[in-house]
């Protein structure tokens, strides 16, 4: 691996976790600092304040948030909504009313690096969630497990932390809410509701939505999962069942606020350790990728078509993590639009240089098979310099390092 | 036209049905009872449709179960040379439009405007018979399961696709990969491409271990057979990729990209690599994105690069209005893509190989609301091949419906895909499925 600008490359890394995008202009605004008060300029920057549409079609509103992430203000907040949108899913064509997305998508961006106990009590009683996940319209005569069990299974600790007992338990106690017809509101109706105590990880009593969640955010299991897949999410390593008990324990002691576990792992010697160790996920790949090539933002078939469109996860645990993102299917995909691409959207894209393309690209450390690649480019043939600078491009956009964060 | 042949007809599809079902479960092969006697004015059209390859068949005997007393009917290749092609009616398939119960008063009673008329419909015996747009389909040799569905299931299109696609009959198993996904690592011999999927980037084949193609148009693969551009920086460039276990499953996922692209262009059956699909081609032309997918399919089967099982999609079956235009228009397109796809599987040589099986996340409401159905629960399911002709399953009654005003379900879907991965593929069901069902005779032991 060649590093193509020793003073640079940690902070586009960085960047490059940290946030939805890979702005020069912010990656050398933080390399001007040292590394942990760049992390803090990152965890500490006020929240926009800008809201997302509660009414509408949900594409306007997922376009909204996309339009959102690639700004140049655009921070650790979004990153972080988007994390947790793939841990907390919600799929917009499930959740009933299009219209319920953008208040969720406000909660998740409210609460990003607030206190992950506010932030899955909210999520519990939000009302794309109780529609998704059948709560709507759960009652005491026909209580509907699936909330409970995925908030167990996935939400929290995770499958061999609870009996099934403890699953019809939950859900009687869960129920009782509703989605209003009409107002879209989320109404708690206690005539709806169970009232019986019940007995739910060993402790009998009349439990409820709130004291469920507390309960669940007590439990040491909780604390390490999340945030095991928060490390995952931001260094690309797998922590391990030691650490991550480790790690969720500190967080306790955090009370679960948000900010001191990011800025702990992002001060994390290990973060920064190497370069591209995660595989880039499809939506992660289709926003780089619209940021070199300035492709439209509204063409929503492409993180479809690259398996990863916001709000439509192919089932309530989300998106696959890992390898997936790397697989023939995905190479071929990737690499077919980076074969496409319209060059003249890119400033400067038909006259562009290698260490032009590889600087857009935010690719400053880069192997010597993509550099032969690009340099040797066109290698007997007869290709006209806007025709040789599209394959350069394409190179760029499908090579190894591009496909990984 | 008299009742004379049709019944006949009958008597060969439902004994064979019961023939090949000798030991099964008592509800896995219905052939009700039934009115022998249909009106004939009612059923007209031909009689006796030939299945592929043969004349009409005589009348078989009671009992018949070889496949080999039968002349014209195909016989299944060897199981290692199988493959399954699923065709997925997205939107909840109404099956009373596509298997019509066309003796039947109270179809006509519950549906006074949106029926297909008796006359119209292609008789598959006294009792039913196909959407009349499916012409040349019913010609060839094939299959029907009656109520098929999910025995506790919800009327969510996502919640039924979820479990049709992980396989899980109760949505309560946690499974995370897909059932194709599995059955294609079943079929992996570590040698070729196992599954191919032309339905856009489903989970079908998510976690999948065995290498499997998601493509949505053939210009994907330029990528690989073009000899410029992309594909020969990386057949210079996979050895060289270093950086890591994130760079070598790249790497190796280059690799198999170049396999393919490498047996594209040096295949036989497609001596320039991959063309571009005819769009004179009726099958593309009338089969709208289903003649397009299986079109593509059908490209890279002949190109032999080692698949198994393909995966394609019809999208708008969810006719809650304007059913009596729309359902006709995809009975049309479901006929013009697999008749096409068929007659291109003959012309290989393949028609013993391959079997066409459709799924539909659910069936459609009995009542018509304004102008369409509503969803429902069981559906009736095609299949196209070698198999025993006949009806399978159980023909849900339209008097005996469930709390929704929906069509009971017999045959559970879990047994409907270990039917598949079982009877037609060799695969062990329970292998496959958590529930381990019991699986359908299909096709000739």
């Amino acid at each position: 691996m060649a590093d193509r600008n020793s003073e640079l490359s940690a902070y586009v890394l960085l960047t490059r976790r940290a946030t939805m995008r890979v702005d020069m202009a912010k990656v050398k605004e933080l390399a001007a600092l040292p590394w942990a008060d760049a992390v803090t300029a990152l965890v500490e920057a006020p929240s926009d304040g800008q809201l997302a549409p509660t009414s509408g079609e949900s594409d306007d509103i997922v376009g909204w948030w996309m339009g959102r992430m690639v700004l140049p203000e655009a921070g650790l907040i979004d990153r972080m909504a988007f994390f947790w949108h793939t841990v907390l899913t919600t799929h917009r064509y499930a959740a009933g009313y299009q219209q319920l997305i953008g208040p969720q998508l406000n909660l998740l961006r409210r609460n990003a690096l607030g206190s992950f106990r506010t932030l899955l009590q909210e999520f519990c009683v939000d009302g794309a969630l109780i529609m998704y996940l059948n709560a709507n319209g759960s009652t005491a005569e026909h209580p509907n497990e699936n909330l409970a069990r995925e908030l167990m299974e996935l939400f929290t600790t995770g499958v061999g932390h609870y009996s099934e007992a403890d699953v019809r338990a939950a859900a009687r106690a869960m129920t009782g809410w509703q989605v209003e017809d009409g107002s879209y509101a989320v109404r708690f109706d206690p005539a709806r509701a169970s009232t019986e105590p019940v007995g739910f990880l060993g402790e009998t009593k009349q439990w409820d939505v709130a004291s469920i969640v507390d309960r669940l955010c007590d439990h040491p299991a909780t604390a390490a999962r999340i945030a095991a897949k928060l490390w995952y999410h931001l260094v690309g390593t797998e922590l391990g069942v030691p650490a991550a008990a480790d790690l969720g324990a500190w967080w306790q002691g955090q009370q679960l606020e948000i900010k001191p576990l990011v800025t702990r792992i992002l001060n994390d010697p290990e973060l920064r350790a190497e370069h591209y160790r995660r595989p880039r996920s499809g939506f992660e790949w289709y926003l780089a990728f619209q940021q070199v090539t300035a492709a439209d933002l509204n063409e929503l078939w492409i993180p479809r078509h690259l398996g990863q469109a916001l709000y439509e996860p192919p089932n309530v645990a989300g998106w696959p993590v890992g390898e997936r993102w790397l697989d023939a299917d995905s190479v071929l995909r990737r690499t077919s639009l980076s074969l496409y691409l319209d060059i003249d959207k890119i400033p400067g894209g038909a006259a562009a240089t290698v260490d032009e393309i590889l600087d857009r690209c935010g690719l400053l450390v880069v192997g010597d098979a993509t550099l032969d690649a690009l340099s040797r480019a066109g290698e007997g043939t007869r290709l006209d310099d806007a025709s040789l600078a599209h394959l350069r491009w394409s190179i760029a956009l499908s090579s190894p390092e591009f496909q990984l964060t | 036209m008299t009742a004379g042949p049709r019944l006949t007809r009958r008597q060969m599809l439902g004994g064979l049905a019961l023939g090949g079902g000798a030991g099964a479960a008592s509800w896995a092969v219905g052939r009700r009872g039934g009115s022998p006697t249909a009106t004939p004015e009612t059923t007209p059209g031909p009689t006796g449709a030939p299945v592929a390859g043969g004349a009409p068949t005589p009348a078989a005997a009671p009992g018949l179960t070889a496949v080999d007393a039968l002349p014209g009917l195909l016989t299944p290749a060897p199981v290692e040379q199988r493959i399954l092609v699923v065709i997925e009616l997205e939107g909840g398939n109404d099956g009373l439009s596509t298997v019509v119960p066309a003796n039947s008063g109270r179809y006509y009673d519950l549906r006074p405007r949106m029926s297909v008329k008796a006359d119209d419909v292609l008789p598959l015996d006294d009792e039913v018979g196909l959407h009349p747009e499916l012409t040349g389909l019913w010609r060839r040799q094939k299959a029907v399961v009656e109520g098929v569905g999910p025995v506790d299931g919800s009327l969510s299109h996502f919640e039924m696709v979820a479990r049709w696609e992980t396989g899980d009959p109760t949505g309560r198993n946690s499974i995370r990969s897909g059932f194709l996904a599995r059955l294609a690592d079943a079929l992996d011999t570590g040698q070729g491409t196992v599954g191919l999927s032309v339905a856009g980037f489903t989970p079908r084949f998510h976690n999948a271990k065995a290498p499997t193609l998601s493509i949505d148009s053939l210009d994907q693969l330029s990528v690989l057979t073009e000899d410029e551009w992309i594909y020969p920086v990386y057949r210079r460039k996979v050895a060289g990729i270093t950086g890591g276990p994130m760079a070598s499953r790249l790497a190796a996922s280059w690799q198999q990209l170049l396999e393919i692209g490498g047996a594209l262009q040096t295949s036989t059956a497609l001596p320039n690599g991959v063309t571009k699909l005819d769009k004179a081609d009726p099958m593309v032309a009338d089969g709208g994105e289903l003649g397009v997918g299986l079109a593509t399919a059908a490209q890279l089967l002949e190109a032999d690069i080692g698949l198994r099982i393909v995966h394609a999609r019809l999208a708008g079956f969810d006719t809650h209005d304007g059913h009596e235009w729309k359902y006709p228009d995809l009975m049309g397109k479901v006929n013009a893509a697999v008749d096409g796809f068929l007659t291109r599987m003959h012309a290989l040589g393949w028609g013993n190989r391959v079997l066409v099986a459709t799924t539909s996340e659910f069936g459609r409401r009995v009542k018509q609301n304004g102008s369409g159905f509503d969803h429902g629960a069981a559906s009736t399911m095609l299949l196209f091949g070698p198999v025993l002709p006949g009806r399978y399953g159980q023909a849900p009654s339209l008097a005996d419906l469930d709390a929704n005003g929906n069509l009971k379900v017999a045959v559970p879907f879990d047994v409907y895909l270990g039917t598949l991965a079982q009877t037609w593929l060799g695969v062990d069901a329970a292998s496959v499925l958590p529930s381990a069902p019991e699986v359908l005779p299909i096709v000739a032991a």
